[in-house]
């Protein structure tokens, strides 16, 4: 770990001590969103843009993450009396943890099911696989509904105990973040990147490419899945019409922007779909352009977000970062001559 | 010129301003999205109430700040934050669906800012909550309702029950339906579900034509059960047809249903043509026509009561601004006679009577008052 | 169930059915020469049903007017698209060209909404769709018999198009490998235009019908209706226009024969087109037809 990491770390934890201070409660439930999607696009970058491989999945196992925690935070008795359509399963009442276990749960849940999918999925590349894994996706929203001893179908679960403060959405990401660093610094990272660079090649040179793409499958659901879990508090109230593709819509704006592949940009792309997505409400209301009084139009702030979104593919399609991290930027400027194989 | 003019009328605004206080009341409602229809319909209603008192019996000015959920619960939580720490309202209207109400009502309960939900109906909204109220009936009423005029007035024995599984409206309505029904000895042949936002029924009512019921009972939105009336009909389905508020509340219903839909039965919060209403409906019937040129949208009427509601409450309390005090007084509202009839709200519950109207030349005409 | 039931169901299924394989053929035309998922093609359709709309109730047009102008309308903002969005993206990673794809789709969704508003618009149906045809017991309506026969019409026209005329030829190329017909002398780009104009008439025609069937119109209704087509495409074999017809067939037999059967499990419908799609792509990805048929056959 080199020293400018080091500092970046201190400076990552040191934020989120003191940002219940620095914010009102509305700045706070934005940094809350911000961290959970970071967590979320964080581990999507990982299967998206640093293996290659382009999957539509977050939805799918973000709504597991997020059923699975709060099936376990709930206690029995709240289940009986919200489970309205039918009555739930006995092993959903059973189940009951607290906060730790429930998240690590969700996470592994998560993951289960990501190895299950593995082998079916990676069978096809390109955009067959988007569609698969979009398949995917709407098939676990349309099982959620109509599962109601499970789920409780539309009603979905609320009432979900809201047991975390952004200490546990910042502590998470900073660890979510680091976790992901890890992995792409190391040996199964550069394979990972191989694979997406050329996988066929990757694949002559020894490269075990479905368990490369597998183990990053996994480790992207794992973290999905917290993520989920966390979602879950924080709103105390989740159903199925939570887990559509437009919230696989967003983490993708969020990685592309910020650059497929890139970590820092990943954080970056986080801030600025997230709260740009808040400061742009104000295009939902009534507006003073240069003087003249506009009404309110609301529904104006998707269009724009979709306009950006098209203008961010056409003019910069690399995103904020490309595929570099901050530290290499920096580097670059300031140590000149230094030879960098890293990128 | 233009310039000064408009500074000149900026600071006389204010120093007026200075002198009355501003009062705001937080709206959050689906704009866009999925369901984004519905809150428009009800937004607009709420602007027909607004526009029709917007002061306070104090002279405090009412500010509405409405904010787009995009029919998305993470966007009605941050809504609702930010409303009650930004904006710093002091009762928020909101959100429609029931799911998404849930996601802001432990920000609210929190902050101790009373919530008057217009259209959630389902029990868990208000269940163990001190600051949510809403001022429709909950789908344990309307189901029951439903049930008790089927099979005590109509003598219908055998129906088949449609249920939208993506709606918790109609879910919610379904599930007190069936055991009420079957309680009072009727028999539901089969449980059919569809999906909000389907077009094509015409498999699912074949089967249903089949089974020859004498009723169907279809607690679902407009756009849906317009398509079913039509392809109902077109297939030559005899058995008669009830819904419930859902189902008429948007003119789509009349106007794609056609002939389709007379002689529908469908239970409602109120009628245009019931005897007894209050002053205050007319009233608002008439502005509401004015301006808007169609028939008064159930989600309307009920948002521009739950505005009622609240201001009512307000005029009530030394300072508006207080919430726990606007709070107390929206829950202890006894008989307020609202836009959409008389109100009395109990632990958050609206208790109000239902009524059921009946389709005739495309208009809903009343046929009688259920009491609770 | 009895003999009548079966042949109404029977019926059900011809006329969605017809519906999807209608819009499927635009899908599939579009991807066959971009390998492009135009995500936004339901959507250019749902904008061919809104123009119909407002050029019925608005403008006061006659039907054959508001068809005209549906079709107008679409074209332009598929072509639109093309030019804005795809491209300049031509030399571009699939992946960036699907992100902007989903992007359009978005993006016209929701103009719709500011548009029109959200509430679910009405549509006129002229009198002539609405009469009730009974075939020994079966009930049909116009529609029910009209759009199949057009569906199998545009397929034989688009066949013809492909196989036997010089701009075919072009298209076909362009499917197999754009750079290397560029070099021969053809112009991809407005190859790629014809295509997109095609593609986009048909997806205003389609719409022109659905809201015929299904008189309720809002911003958000390709989304659904768009995902089930492309996975009739898929089934029947992507790139081909016959399989894309194949697929729209199957696709809306199983939904129909789903419901009829299991009418409890109706909530599970609109998963079926995923199924079919994950496990064609999983086992057999050229679908039904397969690439070479069509070649094969013409």
């Amino acid at each position: 770990m080199n020293k400018n990491f080091i500092i970046y770390l201190t400076l990552a934890i040191l934020f989120v001590l003191i940002s219940p201070y620095l914010f009102d409660d509305y700045g706070v439930r934005i940094l809350n969103n911000i961290f959970i999607f970071l967590i979320l696009a964080a581990s999507y970058n990982l299967i998206n843009g640093v293996t290659g491989q382009f999957s539509l999945e977050p939805n799918g196992f973000v709504a597991i993450g997020a059923y699975v925690t709060a099936l376990c935070l709930l206690s029995e008795d709240l289940k009986w009396d919200l489970f309205q359509l039918e009555d739930p399963a006995p092993w959903v009442l059973a189940l009951n943890t607290s906060l730790v276990p429930a998240l690590l749960l969700s996470g592994v849940v998560a993951t289960i099911v990501a190895v299950f999918l593995a082998a079916p999925v990676f069978r096809v590349r390109g955009d067959y696989l988007a569609i698969v894994t979009l398949g995917f996706g709407f098939i676990i929203k349309v099982f959620a509904i109509n599962s109601p001893e499970i789920t409780n179908g539309s009603i979905g679960l609320n009432e979900i105990p809201s047991l975390i403060n952004i200490y546990w959405t910042g502590g998470i990401a900073i660890i979510t973040v680091l976790v992901m660093l890890n992995i792409v610094y190391s040996k199964y990272g550069r394979a990972m990147k191989a694979v997406r660079d050329d996988e066929d090649a990757a694949s002559a040179i020894g490269i075990n490419t479905f368990k490369i793409k597998t183990m990053a499958f996994g480790t992207s659901a794992f973290f999905e899945g917290v993520g989920g879990g966390l979602l879950a508090i924080l709103l105390t109230t989740i159903s199925p019409d939570l887990f559509t593709f437009f919230l696989t819509f967003q983490l993708l704006i969020i990685i592309v922007l910020g650059g497929l592949g890139s970590m820092t940009g990943t954080i970056i792309g986080t801030v600025l779909v997230i709260g740009g997505s808040e400061w742009l409400r104000f295009l939902d209301g009534p507006m003073n352009i240069f003087g003249i009084q506009t009404e309110a139009h609301p529904g104006l702030r998707m269009v724009i977000f979709s306009v950006i979104l098209i203008l961010v593919m056409l003019f910069a399609r690399e995103g904020i970062m490309g595929k570099k991290e901050l530290s290499t930027i920096l580097r670059k400027k300031f140590k000149k001559g230094k030879d960098d194989v890293r990128d | 010129m233009n310039r000064l003019i408009s500074i000149a009328v900026a600071s006389l605004l204010s120093c007026t301003m200075a002198f009355s206080k501003e009062v705001k009341i937080g709206v959050i409602m689906p704009m866009s999205g999925d369901i984004g229809g519905f809150g428009q319909s009800a937004v607009e209603g709420l602007n027909v109430a607004y526009e029709m008192n917007n002061k306070l019996e104090n002279g405090d000015d009412i500010k509405l700040v409405l904010v787009d959920n995009k029919s998305d619960k993470i966007e009605a939580a941050n809504a609702a934050t930010k409303l009650v720490s930004y904006d710093k309202v002091s009762a928020i209207i909101g959100a429609l669906t029931s799911t998404n109400t849930m996601a802001m009502t432990k920000i609210a309960e929190n902050a101790k800012v009373p919530v008057v939900a217009p259209v959630a109906t389902n029990i868990l909204v208000t269940k163990r909550k001190d600051f949510v109220s809403r001022v429709c009936f909950s789908d344990a009423f309307q189901g029951e309702v439903a049930a008790n005029f089927a099979m005590n007035t109509l003598k219908l024995k055998k129906t088949v029950l449609v249920t939208d599984v993506k709606n918790d409206y109609s879910i919610g309505i379904s599930k007190v339906f069936k055991r009420a029904y079957k309680k009072l000895g009727g028999t539901i042949l089969q449980q059919v579900k569809i999906n909000q936002g389907d077009a094509d029924y015409k498999a699912m009512l074949s089967n249903i034509k089949a089974l020859n019921p004498e009723l169907i009972f279809f607690p679902i939105y407009s756009a849906e059960a317009a398509l079913i009336a039509k392809q109902a009909k077109q297939l030559g389905i005899k058995a008669k047809f009830m819904g419930t508020d859902g189902m008429t509340a948007d003119k789509v219903f009349f106007e794609v249903g056609g002939d389709a839909v007379e002689g529908f039965y469908a239970t409602d919060l109120y009628s245009p043509s019931t005897p007894k209403t209050t002053e205050l409906a007319k009233k608002y019937e008439k502005a509401y026509k004015a301006k808007l040129n169609k028939e008064v949208h159930p989600f309307g009427v009920l948002a521009a009561d739950s505005y009622n509601v609240i201001v009512n409450a307000m005029n009530q309390c030394e300072d508006p601004t207080n919430t726990i005090c606007v709070n107390e007084k929206i829950r202890a509202t006894k008989s307020f006679e609202g836009a959409s009839g008389m109100i009395t709200l109990e632990n958050g519950d609206a208790v109000r009577s239902a009524v059921i109207n009946v389709i005739k030349d495309g208009k809903k005409e009343y046929l009688t008052t259920v009491n609770p | 169930m009895d003999f009548i039931t079966l042949l109404q169901q029977l019926v059900n299924g011809i006329s969605l059915g017809s519906m999807y394989a209608l819009i499927a053929i635009g899908y599939t035309m579009v991807y066959g020469v971009l390998r492009l998922i135009n995500f936004a093609h339901a959507d250019i359709m749902m904008v061919g049903a809104f123009a119909a709309y407002y050029a019925a109730d608005s403008l006061g047009f006659s039907l054959s007017f508001a068809f005209l102008f549906a079709v107008v309308v679409s074209v332009i903002v598929g072509i639109l698209t093309d030019k804005i969005a795809y491209k300049p993206l031509r030399q571009a990673p699939r992946i960036s060209l699907l992100i902007t794809a989903i992007g359009v789709s978005f993006f016209l969704e929701n103009l719709v909404n500011v548009t029109f508003g959200g509430t679910p618009k009405s549509f006129s149906v002229p009198e002539f769709f609405e009469q009730i045809i009974n075939i020994k017991g079966a009930i049909l309506t116009p529609t029910v018999i009209i759009v199949p026969i057009i569906t199998i019409l545009l397929l034989l026209v688009l066949l013809f198009i492909l196989f036997k005329t010089k701009y075919g030829i072009a298209i076909r190329a362009l499917a197999f490998d754009v750079k290397t017909v560029s070099l021969m002398g053809v112009d991809s780009n407005k190859i790629i235009m014809i295509v997109f104009i095609l593609g986009s008439s048909l997806a205003g025609v389609s719409g022109l019908f659905w809201a015929i069937s299904y008189p309720i119109l809002t911003p958000y209704m390709g989304v659904m209706i768009g995902l089930k087509a492309f996975a009739a495409a898929v089934l029947g074999g992507i790139g081909s226009v016959t399989g894309a017809v194949l697929g729209g067939f199957i696709l809306g037999f199983t939904e129909v024969v789903f419901v009829a059967f299991y009418p409890e499990m109706g909530g599970y419908k609109d998963a079926i087109a995923f199924v079919f799609l994950i496990f064609v792509l999983l086992f057999k990805p050229t679908g039904i037809m397969g690439i070479n048929f069509e070649k094969s056959r013409f």
